[in-house]
């Protein structure tokens, strides 16, 4: 199919992007030095090296999903590859969801190898890996789902470097939209507080697929849980990648 | 003309409509959305702390992290251990943040067992038996299934509370529940343990196991030195008592009390005078019963943080310093106000600078 | 009635400026027709418009204003772009791939199987002369060959027109006469050509109608012969052994006359004048070598074309 060729050929030009090298040699760096951490914890270097995996999993897949998924359609069109691509019959869209999936193709794999890494490791600093460790892992692999999601729509209608200031913004955001429903008491009942909710709806809730602390404490998390989450991923992902789709359907290239 | 202005016209319409599908499709996936979140909500992985007195700074710490909210736990319990350690081998021995510092860790990750548990140790081991009993509770409810934590609110009331009545009560139901947590060889361990304590009158004993426990098996440099110490004077104690029961027995046989301690020895009531290894002294007091230093200036260190504790509490409340000490008892901020170790010394305090001493 | 190959009704497309409301109008209402089979050739000034008129059969641009149609297709919609081939004025490729790799790639784009990709590597390869580099990176291409390949990726599909976008620019001479046999070859195959380009004498060599485009505006378009004005402007005649002193009279009828190495030259009005030159000179005792008739060129065309619709040199 005609999405998959693209696809495939997007895998095949990320993997050769030297800054994701770069970001797993720092994530490896964070990974591995975690240990320096926890010789000074109290016994608690177990769990010291879970969360900082797992957050450099998380930090580090994010970084990439930004920086490759914020210049993908970009570069393309700066580079004119895309004409002979575009003047094919084939859909806009195809093209659009196409170069999600390539990346898509790229982070899983990314983030498979960080996870085994990671896993591996804390297996081998006499750890357990548990149920929830590996569902941490995938509910990772959703939010950066939705990021690159964000990424791609970005770059479909703006510049790389202001499409990642704002993806990395709503990142932070995301994380944080929790305040949004959490205010003090004195905004009950004001108009406020009433718009404050609607922007949490609004905004991704990036919290929701973090159930790192869980992983790194060993408490299981119900997999009612894990599907809503899922769920909530895919709906809002499909949505930016419709509107990426749409934005780049009478674009100029 | 009048066709390129119908296309122009068509053409409008086509973009409107376009318009139109999107935005009720992007209107369409954020009800979804919104719906799936408030299921998420409903569930909810995190237990949300209850309390009003939640500060500020620690919520916005919580949201503002990026979701690495458990690495700055982690990061903060680090340094926690530090500065345990430093203020351990520090003169004064203040301690002031370690409550502060233990309570933030555990908001940040409600579901750090190890912060419960040693924030629950090390704060009773400074004195602060409420504040550790009080982490080591709430640790209880957002981890139900570990051991530890009922353990170490057994350990408080053994090691901190044992002169008060029904502490060997109270110690034995969380050991009880200790157990109940465990299988096999471990639960009949801790039952066993729960019953024996129901029986016994004097809790030191059990204590003192308690610390040689943890002294053989951490891996941790710090808690094995904080274990030596509580062992050392924990026997200091025991032998500031033996040598009160040979004051008695002098008393009994020359009918008054010993001058100075080395009339024990010499009077041949015992055979040495017990030698101090944390490097005090014993002494007779005016009161007739002997006292050690290293065990008083211990309980002088851990009742000045109490009080110290309290009068910054008064501070914040009230915006100025206590008059007197006993303020502190009238406005509730204390119970009681603990006496000095030292017979015959009183606590100074100054209500200018809101020190004491 | 035929579809045309290529259709164009009051094609307009203005750029907009993001923050004005100024705009640039780079077509201006354009009616182009290209019929199937021919060689269509688009000229220009830069800046003229031509890339833009392709882009927009392309549909990488979105018309302001009009329509075009490809085969009847509205050149918007997908099934357009299955009857057109495109090749970009300066051709971009993945590097780090081969072309063998390149055309699979463009293969699956058209929806063909494994068997059908590599049927058209096979027949493109042999067309294009591809074999021997069939597997070397693009990135080690000189200009002929990423030329070459981009015109195999134009063709994969076999699409009924074919639309170069100055397909010879940067050519060397060889490359420039292959690529004309190329297009001449392509259009005995049946395919329609149309292509785009400011060299006026590869135009004249191998079109069969040309479209003018002067900012914006398709000033003229159809068949060479019948745009270029057929009569003959002038007659030089070549003559040697023409005793010196007669060469002053022959000349007076003469508009130009110099001396060169073949001998003298003499441009006259009309074939009349020049027929009674010829005479002159065998009564004098000279030798014809050479008689030219001189008609108006297609460049000629193309200046006169500039000045009268006011188009300024770029």
């Amino acid at each position: 199919m005609r999405i998959f060729a693209v696809a495939h050929n997007t895998f095949r030009e990320t993997v050769r992007d030297k800054v994701l090298y770069v970001l797993l040699f720092f994530a490896g760096v964070t990974v591995f030095g975690s240990k320096a951490l926890g010789w000074i914890s109290v016994g608690q270097d177990i769990k010291i090296v879970k969360d900082i995996s797992l957050a450099a999993i998380s930090v580090f897949g994010a970084l990439i999903a930004i920086f490759v998924g914020a210049s993908l359609v970009y570069k393309e069109i700066d580079k004119r590859t895309i004409y002979t691509i575009i003047s094919r019959p084939m859909h806009r869209f195809e093209f659009v969801v196409g170069k999600y999936l390539g990346l898509m193709g790229l982070i899983a794999l990314v983030t498979l190898v960080m996870g085994l890494v990671a896993g591996a490791y804390v297996l081998l600093l006499g750890g357990t890996i548990d149920v929830v460790f590996v569902t941490a892992v995938v509910l990772i692999f959703w939010e950066l789902l939705v990021v690159t999601a964000l990424a791609v729509l970005m770059s479909t209608v703006t510049s790389p470097i202001l499409g990642a200031i704002i993806v990395f913004s709503l990142y932070v955001a995301g994380h944080a939209s929790g305040i949004l429903v959490d205010l003090p008491p004195h905004f009950e009942n004001t108009w406020t507080e009433t718009i404050m909710h609607v922007l949490y709806y609004i905004i991704p809730n990036l919290s929701n697929f973090n159930i790192r602390p869980e992983a790194a404490n060993g408490v299981p998390v119900s997999m009612a849980y894990v599907g809503w989450a899922i769920v909530y991923g895919t709906v809002y992902a499909g949505m930016l990648l419709g509107v990426a789709a749409a934005a780049f359907e009478d674009k100029d290239v | 003309m009048k066709s390129e202005v119908n296309q122009g016209v068509a053409r409008t319409r086509r973009r409107a409509w376009r318009a139109i599908v999107i935005i009720l499709g992007v209107v369409a996936a954020l009800g979804i959305t919104s719906a799936v979140q408030m299921q998420l909500d409903a569930i909810g992985k995190t237990k949300r702390d209850e309390e009003l007195l939640y500060l500020p700074n620690e919520k916005l710490l919580n949201h503002f992290t990026a979701g690495l909210h458990s690495v700055v736990a982690d990061l903060l319990w680090l340094k926690c251990v530090q500065y345990t350690v430093q203020e351990f081998h520090s003169q004064e021995r203040k301690f002031t943040w370690l409550e502060h510092m233990c309570n933030t860790i555990v908001r940040l990750d409600p579901y750090f067992t190890g912060a419960y548990q040693w924030g629950g140790t090390l704060l009773a081991a400074i004195g602060n038996d409420t504040a550790a009993i009080e982490l080591v509770k709430r640790g209880m409810v957002r981890r139900p299934d570990r051991w530890e934590l009922p353990f170490e609110v057994a350990k408080t009331f053994i090691l901190n509370r044992r002169e008060e009545p029904g502490a060997a009560a109270i110690a034995s139901y969380y050991l009880l529940w200790t157990a109940d947590l465990l299988e096999g060889a471990d639960r009949e361990f801790f039952t066993r343990w729960a019953y024996n304590i129901q029986r016994m009158h004097d809790l030191s004993g059990t204590g003192r196991q308690i610390w040689v426990n943890i002294r053989e098996t951490t891996k941790d440099p710090f808690m094995r030195e904080l274990a030596e110490r509580k062992i050392a004077l924990l026997d200091v104690r025991e032998k500031c008592a033996g040598l009160n029961l040979a004051v008695e027995r002098f008393v009994q046989k020359y009918g008054r009390r010993p001058g100075r301690l080395e009339e024990l020895s010499e009077k041949g009531v015992v055979d040495t005078i017990p030698s101090d290894p944390l490097g005090g002294m014993f002494f007779v007091a005016d009161d007739g019963k002997v006292y050690n230093t290293s065990v008083l200036d211990e309980d002088v260190a851990d009742r000045l943080r109490v009080i110290r504790a309290a009068i910054n509490r008064f501070k914040n409340e009230k915006g100025r310093y206590p008059e007197r000490l006993e303020e502190l008892v009238e406005s509730g901020e204390m119970t009681r106000l603990p006496s000095h170790p030292y017979p015959g010394r009183a606590w100074r305090y100054d209500p200018i600078q809101g020190s004491v001493e | 009635m035929s579809v045309e190959a290529i259709r164009t009704e009051q094609l307009t497309k203005i750029y907009r400026s993001t923050w004005g409301s100024r705009g640039r109008t780079a077509l201006d209402h354009l009616d182009l027709c290209v019929h199937e089979g021919e060689v269509f050739g688009f000229l220009g000034q830069n800046g003229a418009g031509k890339t833009t008129t392709i882009k927009l059969l392309c549909s990488l641009l979105r018309p302001t204003a009009g329509t075009a149609c490809v085969f009847g297709e509205n050149s918007c919609g997908r099934r357009a772009r299955a009857f057109l081939g495109y090749l970009p004025e300066n051709p971009y490729f993945y590097e780090y791939l081969t072309p063998r790799e390149t055309l699979d790639f463009y293969g699956k784009l058209h929806g063909l199987d494994a068997r059908g990709r590599a049927r058209e590597w096979e027949r493109l390869s042999e067309l294009l002369d591809l074999r021997r580099i069939g597997d070397m990176r693009v990135r080690e291409f000189s200009k002929g060959m990423r030329q070459r390949l981009a015109f195999a990726a134009a063709l994969v599909g076999d699409p009924p027109l074919l639309i170069l976008d100055e397909p010879m620019s940067g050519l060397d001479p060889l490359g420039r006469r292959h690529t004309r046999e190329l297009i001449l070859q392509l259009r005995d195959a049946g395919k329609t050509i149309f292509f785009s380009s400011h060299v006026l004498s590869d135009v004249e060599q191998i079109c069969d109608r040309v479209g003018i485009l002067v900012r914006g505006k398709l000033t003229s378009q159809g068949r060479i012969d019948e745009l270029v004005e057929r009569r003959i402007q002038s007659v030089e005649v070549i003559a040697q052994g023409i005793p010196p002193e007669k060469v002053g009279e022959l000349s007076a009828d003469a508009i130009k006359t110099r001396v060169s190495e073949a001998g003298h030259h003499f441009v006259m009005s009309d074939v009349a004048a020049a027929d009674g030159l010829v005479k002159k000179i065998h009564a004098f005792g000279g030798r014809l070598v050479e008689f030219s008739t001189i008609r108006e060129s297609l460049e000629d065309y193309f200046m006169r074309e500039q000045h009268r619709t006011g188009g300024a040199a770029s």
